[in-house]
This record gives structure tokens, sequence and C-alpha cells, in this order.
């Protein structure tokens, strides 16, 4: 009481309540909501954990869109994938990256790096190198940024908290491609004529995943949008599809059961990992029933083919957030494109030659 | 009319319409705990002084007459818009100190509707700029280590255009 008589001090904005500074932070755009997240630690705080409340009506852990959309995840990614623009990624050589538990975002570069120089179990196989390939096509000319290795930590850690969704459902990210090839305009190619072919021997491909996700219905939209987007060479071809495929990837639990975590890197490799697996079905290189498998030409023969598809740079547009249904986990939609180094559309006879 | 009376931090008796002191919820309630009758007793505000006082009892009188805030506190529209009236904008045209204390007296006071056009002037203050500018609009101490600064350093390369 006696302090109160006096007079006090200057009001500042470090005397405000925590639950001020959120209000305040809660009328901010995202972009200037990442700028506060920088400022200081109370505002890193306050963003990274209280506005990840309410979010429940859109997905677990997934920021919700127009909101707090760019704040658990890569910005840039985000930003592409808000605004439904291409993107492009690769990565090299191992292409599994096991969750350590504790591992926060913080840290998780340092980690890596330091897993990579020590062999450290619980990395198995490392992503060496890891591109992005950011497409802006807004313009004519389309300019392709290449994200290093050393921005991998960006692609990690949205921590959020459980919220209304059934409880296994929580742990799931449902996601739902269209493959698709360039139809080529060049008269030479005879890729067209694949295409079609492929198109009508390929039967839709279903996954193997027992949590495949239900049909959304947005494929039709989506593939008649993604005719006009660009491939890395420079010439617009239009698209065809090939084939549709779905699978699960799995949201990290931490062991307090409190956070959940969605990393984005884990999210790209799995769907890299999916759609070579496409890949490798639609060209009969799956993993060989046993019958086959004796013949050991065979498999090397099939091991080579695969290694054709596995630098491919995996192409995504047009990715989309949907909800099929209450309680449920959200689900991604997208088409993706799985192009071979030289940066020409996968074509089956290649492979197979 | 009846008229009540706001005691200061620094003792300063305020006499007060009650109509317009009621838009402070602390001290409707207050009133009607009291069965409304505290015309011959000053109420002491501890928290707030006399020129931050008369601050917001101005900001009360100008919106006697406005209709009570939707009840749906948490609607989108109350988040995203930082859109401030005219009247509003020209009374937060004060110095920094002054805002925060009439945002902290809102707080306290629970007038909802001054707290929120009091928070919605610091978010416009803090739009559009860098980290290193709102620290220094607001004097904030950058409390990060540099292994933070670092990876604060990274997370804006990708922000960049």
């Amino acid at each position: 009481m006696a302090s109160a008589l006096l007079s006090p001090p200057a009001a500042a904005i470090s005397d405000l309540p925590i639950e001020l500074h959120e209000q305040i932070i809660s009328y901010l755009p995202w972009r200037d909501r990442i700028n506060c997240e920088h400022v200081c630690k109370v505002w890193r705080e306050v963003i990274r954990s209280r506005f990840s409340e309410g979010r429940y009506t859109i997905a677990p852990w997934l920021p919700e869109q127009h909101y707090d959309f760019g704040f658990y995840a890569p910005l840039k990614i985000h930003n592409l994938l808000l605004e439904g623009n291409t993107f492009s990624f690769k990565c090299h050589k191992g292409h599994k990256f096991f969750q350590v538990p504790g591992l926060v975002s913080d840290q998780l570069f340092q980690e890596l790096e330091g897993s990579i120089a020590e062999d450290y179990l619980g990395v198995v196989n490392s992503i060496c190198s890891f591109d992005i390939i950011e497409k802006n096509n807004d313009t004519e000319n389309t300019t392709m940024t290449t994200k290093p290795v050393a921005n991998l930590s960006l692609l990690n850690d949205m921590v959020v908290y459980p919220a209304w969704v059934y409880d296994d459902e929580i742990v799931k990210l449902y996601c739902s491609f269209t493959r698709q090839i360039p139809e080529s305009e060049d008269p030479n190619a005879n890729v067209a004529d694949d295409n079609d072919e492929n198109r009508e021997n390929i039967p839709p491909e279903n996954s193997d995943d027992e949590t495949a996700v239900p049909a959304t219905g947005n494929d039709t939209g989506t593939a008649t949008q993604a005719l006009s987007v660009v491939t890395p060479t420079s010439r617009r071809p239009t698209r065809v599809n090939v084939s549709d495929g779905s699978f699960t990837a799995q949201v990290h639990r931490d062991s307090d059961d409190e956070y959940f975590r969605l990393t984005l890197g884990g999210l790209l490799l799995s769907i890299r990992q999916n759609l070579l697996d496409d890949v490798f079905k639609e060209a009969g290189l799956d993993e060989a029933p046993s019958s086959s498998s004796s013949d050991s030409q065979d498999k090397l023969m099939r091991d080579k083919r695969r290694r054709k598809v596995e630098d491919a740079t995996i192409v995504i547009d047009d990715l989309h957030f949907v909800k099929v249904r209450e309680n449920q986990a959200l689900s991604i939609v997208f088409n993706a494109l799985v192009l071979p180094d030289k940066g020409e559309p996968i074509n089956i006879t290649d492979i197979l030659c | 009319m009846s008229t009540i009376k706001l005691l200061s931090s620094d003792n300063a008796e305020l006499a007060v319409d009650k109509e317009v002191a009621e838009r402070s919820i602390l001290i409707k309630n207050m009133l009607e705990d009291v069965g409304g009758d505290m015309s011959d007793q000053a109420i002491p505000i501890p928290n707030v002084n006399e020129a931050v006082l008369r601050k917001v009892i101005e900001w009360c009188e100008h919106h006697k007459s406005d209709p009570p805030p939707p009840a749906d506190e948490d609607s989108d529209s109350r988040k995203k818009s930082t859109d401030i009236e005219e009247w509003d904008q020209k009374f937060m045209q004060v110095d920094q100190e002054m805002l925060f204390e009439i945002i902290l007296a809102a707080n306290y006071l629970d007038i909802k509707p001054l707290l929120d056009v009091g928070c919605k002037t610091v978010a416009n203050m803090i739009k559009g700029k860098s980290p290193e500018e709102i620290r220094k609009t607001f004097n904030i101490q950058n409390d990060f280590t540099p292994e933070e600064e670092d990876q604060i350093r990274r997370e804006n390369e990708w922000a960049e255009e």
C-alpha cells in the first residue's frame, strides 16, 4: 500500500501483464508477429506458446491460416504454401530423419550438425543436403533460390497443444496427392503419348497405409489450376495427371504428452518418399515379390533403375489444407512432379532402359 | 444524475457522473455491492494517479452512451482489426508513459473498450518495424544470447523477400 502512494515510476511496456502483451500481439499480422518473436524472450514465449491456443478449430498442430500460420515452421515455406505457389526440394543421400526425443528448434541444427560429425545414434540417416528451390511465379521470369542446409533447423518444430480432435488423430497428418508429369510441347518428344498410355494403364494408386485419407473432392479444381504452373525449365508445359496417392505423416508426440510436433522437414521427406514409391510402383520397381527376388540380376537392375529416381527433385504445387471431417486431423492435398536431376520429367521409358 | 467521487493514488478526489464511472466494470460492481449509494464517500483507486484517472474519465465521458461491446469477446473482428475511431486516435496521442498508464488503468478498472483501444494503439506502433526498431521504440532489452541471436538471424534470412 505504501508503495502505491508514492509516485510510481513512469510506465513502460514491460509493466504490462503478460495477457496484455498477448492482446497487443494478437492484433498484429503474422509478419509483424515474426518480428516480435525476435524482440525479446518474453514475446517469443508469448508467441510460441499462447498463440497456439484456439487453433483447434482448424487443426491441432498446424498454425491457423491467415492468423499465425507462419509461426512454427519455416516462414518462407509457409508463405509459399499459403499463396499456393510452387516450390520444389531435393535431398541427397539419406532420407530419414529420426526424431530425437526432446529435440527443440533452437538446438535442432546444432544437434543435427553434431550428430553428423559424431555419428550419433539418434540420427540414423541424416540429411546431407536439403535444397529448397522456390519459384516465384508472379512474373514471367521465374527465379530459383536454393536454400542451403544451414536453414534446415527452420524446417522443424511446430509445438502445439492437444486439441479437440480424437486422441489418435492428433498424431496424424493425412496427405493426398496427385502426381503429374509435364506434357511436353516439343513435337520431337513422345512424352505426351507415354502420358496418355500411363494414365490409362496405371490404376489410381492406393496407398498401403491403412489410414489413407478419404477422397476430398478437391482434385478437379487443383488439377485444372496446375495446368498453368511452370516447371524448372523455361517452357511452360501443361500437365497430365499420372496417379493419385495418399499417405499419413506422423506427428511426433513429446514424452510429456503436451506438445506435438510436426516437423516440416519430416513432412517433406515423407512426401518425397511416398512420391518416389509411387513412381517405383508405376515403373514396377517397388519391392519385388518373392518369386523374382531370387534372381539377383533382376535385383541389381531394379536397384540401378531405382537410383535414377532417387536423386529427383520434387516439385510441389497447389498445396491446400483441407479438413475432411470434424474431430479428425487435418489433411493436405497437393499436386506433385518428380523431376530427375537433369530437369526433365521422369519418363518411365527412361527408367526402364 | 448522481455523482460519485473517486480517490486517485495520489489522493486527488475527482467527482464523476455515476453513469460515466460505470464504464468501469470494477467500479460498477463495487457500486452494486454497496447498494449504489457512495455519494458521501470517495472510492479509492489505489493503482491510478490523478493525471491518468482524469484521462480515463475523459474517455469514459466521451463513450458513456456507447452500446455495450459484443458478448463474444474473442470474435475475429476484434482480434484482427486495428482500426481505431478518430476521437480515440486523438485521445491516444500521448507520450508512451501515459499510454501504458492508461492501458494499465483500463486493465485494472476493467474498461474493456478502452483497453482494446490502448492495445491496438501499441500494435499500430509495432507494425512495420524491425525487431531492433521495436526494441528501440519501447526501450526493450535484447535478452537473447549470441547463439540465440544467430538462430534469429538465420530465421530472418527466411523471412526476407
